[in-house]
């Protein structure tokens, strides 16, 4: 009998072990082995400093960004089942697409639900880019060794914006349509703006060929691409040693040790905490033997922060798409325009700028602007080497004040899209005159 | 670390919460409700929810109908004092014993609209914004009628709103400037054909009710009476009725209608009677007549009163001032007479019917005392165009072209004696100015120019315009100021086409009709359409006078002074706008 229960313990444990390969002890060699043998955890470091999990340090930002994201995939593709990118007439003589659209509204379970979830996410993410950039920047966590890194972050900011853009167009309602056509007419004001604008719709139009060409780019193309940057984005934030911080953060409030759970000693070495070995290794890898005290493993504690910020922003976004339905408007007609036709609202500020000057405002400033902000830690670089003002550099540090000046004009610049995008999206009415949004007017238009 | 963990339960928790909550959103709908009220009310057993779908095949589309998931009792007769939702439809055709319309194979959407395949309120009546078609809610429904029966000409059992707005359609002499196919051909308004296609409810009640609200330089007049809720309901349903799709073909329509034949009115024999029915836009022997004048024109009975409407010239003396022969030719081509004139073309009267219109306006011959004084005159006469400040801002003033004199520019007033008064007594051609000196004796219209005199002149220092002549062609004595005192030669049309499109353009035209771009700009009075034949060619429009007008300007107008252009240059563009409007021209 002994031997049986014997050999089914024997058989539990070589079950146990070929998936989990450590067990869940409080030991440091255990926490590492979660950490290391897991795939979804092993992009995070087996030890990390204190500091990172610390509200202030990132606010969550980029971490949100990234599970909407995620949430923009698994929604995204329980809407593609119930989705097709047509503009034919269906037997209820409405588009296809919209017609989807009405049955997602009134006709699937739960598909209401999903849409809004869908929907708001889309929005909240390019809000959440823009936040994570002003957080990155004004903590000039985008120095360092990190300047590429900044460089990628903004393309994928830039792709998440086309992303949002181009699944703008596929409800095919009238909000979709002409949003998507007022971008489109922007972008022919650029130099070869018409060749590139040609290439995406498919025809001289906004129409059935701009709309598989969106699809396309929408559900495949574009997140394939952001995938592999995200990718790329994470690594490096690895390799260059983890978050941003300061060289030297022995000043900083410690937390105590009974935060983030007992750790049990049992290595042959009882004094020493090292991995003295890796630091035959050069670069900017996991700091060494640097401000041990600082250090701590990064299971449980930090896996518990990031799980939080998770749920409690899932509570948030439900909440939302609860109690907000996403926008829809009567199907796409060509001929009948809306007024005003708005694009959405995170072109509306590049909208009202292009209502000023179709040239400078549609294409020269929000080139220099994208450019000069992509570009933005090298031209500290160059102003740094060529005037011969080197600054001390403080990755990791809100505010610091050798970088007032850079901060200041970083928060103006944000502060000027932001007012020209509320003056967009709450005082522009009809033919695009100043209209105060508490005053009704009389509604206009014949559809 | 505890307190992450507490703080993520609580998370969790929420989580839950708000999943039910989506849940119960998608799961518990108002049908649920109404469903299970509807089978209290009857005293049943509550069969359990049901989504009552009709798919209705038109030969268009396949209309996708679940109305009546909540509107459960609508074709129960014992539901009918439910409340709504679940109450039951009221009869459509009266007086049929069993009500034509089975709402189980035609559903509720082919009438009223909406966006019938949604099962919430909200969603379903289309009130997002947007929708194509908002519900037509109650009696407006009747609108529907035509995208199955046809109705030409004929009238529906059930739908008197509809047929009211048709009556009225030619009561208010919409048909004047709007075409609806084979009701009324006019050019002169977009054509309703397809309004209902094209428009949805609100807008056509809009359209009625404020004319400008969409596009605000539309002519369209704001009538008297569209306050009158009732009356803009029928019009409206009667243009969302004018649909060019239909659910049915001629020869599929459902049968089951009287179709008479049409009800217009035909006049055949000239009568006063007839005349008066026309001008009222009221009915001539029991049939609608296509008139309605008095929409837009006022008359004066005998004792004076006015009555009509305010938007053209008042027509108790038309036929005094201008005569049988102008009236019928204005009816008939407004322009043929003034150049500018916005009245619709009538050109489908017959003559037995322009006859009737102008023998009953000749019955009109109310005219004032011979002792009336200036003021008294003007009140009556002229108020309605010069308004009441002698500004040329009256209440009919915006829908005429040329405005009305300005009297309040005093400088005209104090330039013109003569001219003053022979435009009243013989009127101004191609003008909305009628002569009067059948209406107002010499001494009547002294007294009124005395009045305006007095009225304007007063407070200002008096004025006294330069005085020029023609100079005449090849005279030693009067040679050219400016061109090195050469002879003046008679005006080369050629350099006057040329120097006209370089200094007058911009305010009189490339036309020269008087539609420069600048003359949006401008106020009172506007550029002169100088291709007015009727008024660049009466005897008061001399070629003096023209010269006088460019050399000078024209004081108290826009008009500004053109001394550095030389007389021969004058001369020449004279030459140009003569040669506009003579018969010879083009």
């Amino acid at each position: 009998m002994n031997e049986l229960i014997q050999q089914a313990k024997d058989f539990g444990n070589r079950l146990y072990y070929s998936i989990f390969r450590h067990r869940f002890d409080n030991t440091g060699l255990t926490k590492s082995k979660i950490m290391f043998s897991n795939v979804l955890l092993h992009i995070q470091p087996v030890k990390i400093h204190k500091r990172s999990v610390k509200f202030k340090t990132t606010m969550g930002l980029g971490l949100i960004t990234f599970y909407l994201f995620l949430i923009l995939s698994v929604t995204g593709v329980v809407l593609m089942f119930h989705y097709v990118p047509s503009t034919a007439l269906g037997p209820d003589g409405l588009p296809d697409a919209y017609s989807r659209m009405l049955n997602l509204r009134s006709n699937v379970f739960w598909g209401g639900f999903l849409r809004n979830m869908h929907r708001w996410a889309a929005h909240g993410m390019v809000a959440f880019v823009a936040l994570h950039m002003l957080r990155v920047y004004l903590s000039g966590a985008h120095r360092g060794g990190r300047e590429f890194n900044w460089v990628i972050g903004c393309i994928l900011g830039l792709l998440t914006v086309f992303l949002s853009y181009t699944g703008y167009l596929l409800p095919w309602d009238q909000l979709a349509f002409w949003g998507v056509k007022v971008g489109t007419e922007i972008a022919k004001l650029a130099p070869g703006g018409a060749l590139i604008r040609g290439i995406l719709l498919g025809d001289g139009d906004v129409g059935s060929e701009a709309l598989i060409r969106f699809y396309v780019l929408h559900v495949a193309v574009l997140p394939a691409v952001m995938g592999f940057l995200i990718a790329i984005h994470f690594f490096r934030i690895r390799k260059d040693g983890g978050l941003a911080r300061p060289a030297d953060t022995s000043g900083e409030k410690e937390i105590p040790d009974e935060e983030f759970g007992t750790v049990k000693n049992n290595s042959v070495f009882k004094t020493a905490r090292s991995y003295k070995l890796v630091e035959i290794v050069k670069g900017n890898e996991p700091k060494v033997n640097e401000e041990v005290d600082q250090m701590m493993f990064a299971w449980p504690k930090l896996i518990i922060r990031e799980v939080l910020v998770f749920v409690g922003f899932m509570v948030v976004l439900s909440l939302v798409s609860v109690l907000f339905d996403a926008p829809l408007e009567g199907p796409a007609d060509p001929n009948h325009p809306t007024n005003p036709a708005k694009a959405p609202w995170y072109f509306l500020g590049l909208q009202e700028l292009t209502s000023y000057d179709g040239f400078i405002g549609g294409v020269v400033l929000p080139g220099i602007m994208a450019g000069g902000v992509m570009f933005l830690p090298y031209i500290e670089i160059f102003m740094e080497s060529f005037t011969k003002t080197y600054r001390k550099n403080l990755p990791g540090v809100w505010f610091a004040k050798e970088r007032n000046l850079e901060n200041a004009l970083f928060i103006t610049l944000y502060l000027v899209m932001l007012s020209l995008i509320i003056i967009g999206v709450y005082f522009r009415g009809a033919n695009w005159a100043i209209e105060y949004p508490w005053v009704q007017h009389v509604t206009g238009g014949g559809h | 670390m505890i307190k992450d963990y507490r703080i993520l339960l609580i998370l969790s928790v929420a989580g839950f919460v708000v999943f039910g909550m989506s849940m119960k959103k998608a799961l518990h709908q108002d049908y649920t409700g109404h469903q299970k009220a509807y089978y209290e009310l009857l005293g049943e057993e509550f069969p359990g929810t049901e989504i009552k779908q009709v798919n209705v095949p038109t030969s268009s589309v396949d209309m996708i109908d679940r109305c009546q998931t909540c509107h459960i009792g609508a074709s129960n007769p014992d539901a009918a004092g439910f409340p709504q939702p679940l109450t039951a439809h009221p009869p459509i055709v009266p007086g049929m014993e069993k009500d034509p319309h089975d709402f189980n194979q035609i559903g509720c959407s082919v009438c009223h609209d909406g966006n019938m395949r949604a099962l919430e309120k909200h969603d379903a009546h289309g009130e997002f914004h947007g929708w194509i078609k908002p519900m037509l809610v109650g009696k407006m429904a009747q609108a529907s009628c035509s995208r199955c029966h046809a109705m030409e000409g004929g009238s529906l059992a059930g739908a008197e709103l509809y047929e009211k707005g048709r009556e009225l359609f030619l009561e208010k002499a919409c048909w004047g400037c709007h075409t609806i196919a084979g009701i009324s051909s006019s050019s002169q308004a977009p054509e309703l054909s397809n309004a209902g296609g094209k428009f949805n409810y609100d807008y056509l009640v809009e359209s009625i009710m404020v004319p400008k609200a969409n596009d605000k330089n539309s002519k369209m007049p704001q009538f008297d009476w569209v306050h009158d809720e009732e009356t803009v309901a029928a019009l409206a349903t009667f243009l969302k009725g004018q649909q060019k799709k239909r659910l049915r073909t001629e020869d599929s329509a459902p049968i089951g209608y009287i179709k008479p034949k049409s009800e217009i009115a035909s006049i055949s024999e000239p009568s006063v009677a007839a005349g008066r029915s026309l001008f009222a836009g009221a009915p001539f022997e029991g049939s609608i007549a296509r008139g309605g004048c008095v929409n837009c024109h006022s008359i004066r009975n005998s004792d004076g009163d006015p009555a009509g409407g305010s938007i053209g010239p008042e027509l108790t003396w038309s036929i005094r001032s201008r005569g049988r022969t102008y009236v019928k030719e204005h009816i008939t081509n407004s322009r043929s007479h003034v150049a500018d004139s916005i009245m619709p073309t009538f050109k489908d009267y017959n003559d037995a019917e322009l006859e009737s219109l102008v023998s009953y306006l000749s019955t009109l011959d109310f005219k004032l005392d011979t002792k009336t004084e200036g003021h008294k005159l003007y009140d009556t006469y002229c108020v309605s165009c010069h308004g009441d400040e002698l500004d040329g801002e009256g209440k009919i003033a915006t829908m005429l072209d040329p405005l009305p004199r300005d009297f309040s520019k005093y400088q005209f007033v104090a330039s013109y004696d003569d001219r003053f008064k022979d435009s009243i007594r013989d009127g101004v051609k191609g003008t909305a100015m009628p002569s009067w000196k059948e209406i107002m004796t010499d001494a009547q219209i002294e007294s009124l120019i005395d009045f305006i005199k007095q009225k304007t002149l007063t407070g200002h220092d008096s004025f006294t315009r330069m005085e020029v002549t023609l100079p005449k062609i090849g005279d030693p004595e009067r040679l050219d100021y400016k061109k090195k005192g050469k002879l003046l030669k008679m005006g080369d049309v050629e350099h006057g086409t040329e120097t006209f499109q370089k200094f007058c353009t911009s305010c009189h035209g490339k036309l020269a009709n008087g539609k420069g771009p600048n003359a949006y700009d401008l106020q009172h009075p506007l550029p002169r359409n100088l291709i007015n034949k009727e008024f660049m060619n009466q005897a008061s429009v001399s070629d003096e006078r023209l010269f006088e007008s460019i050399l000078l300007g024209v004081a108290g107008t826009p008009m500004p002074a053109h001394d550095h252009l030389s007389d021969q240059t004058i001369l020449d563009i004279i030459a140009y706008i003569r040669a506009n409007t003579t018969e010879e021209a083009k």
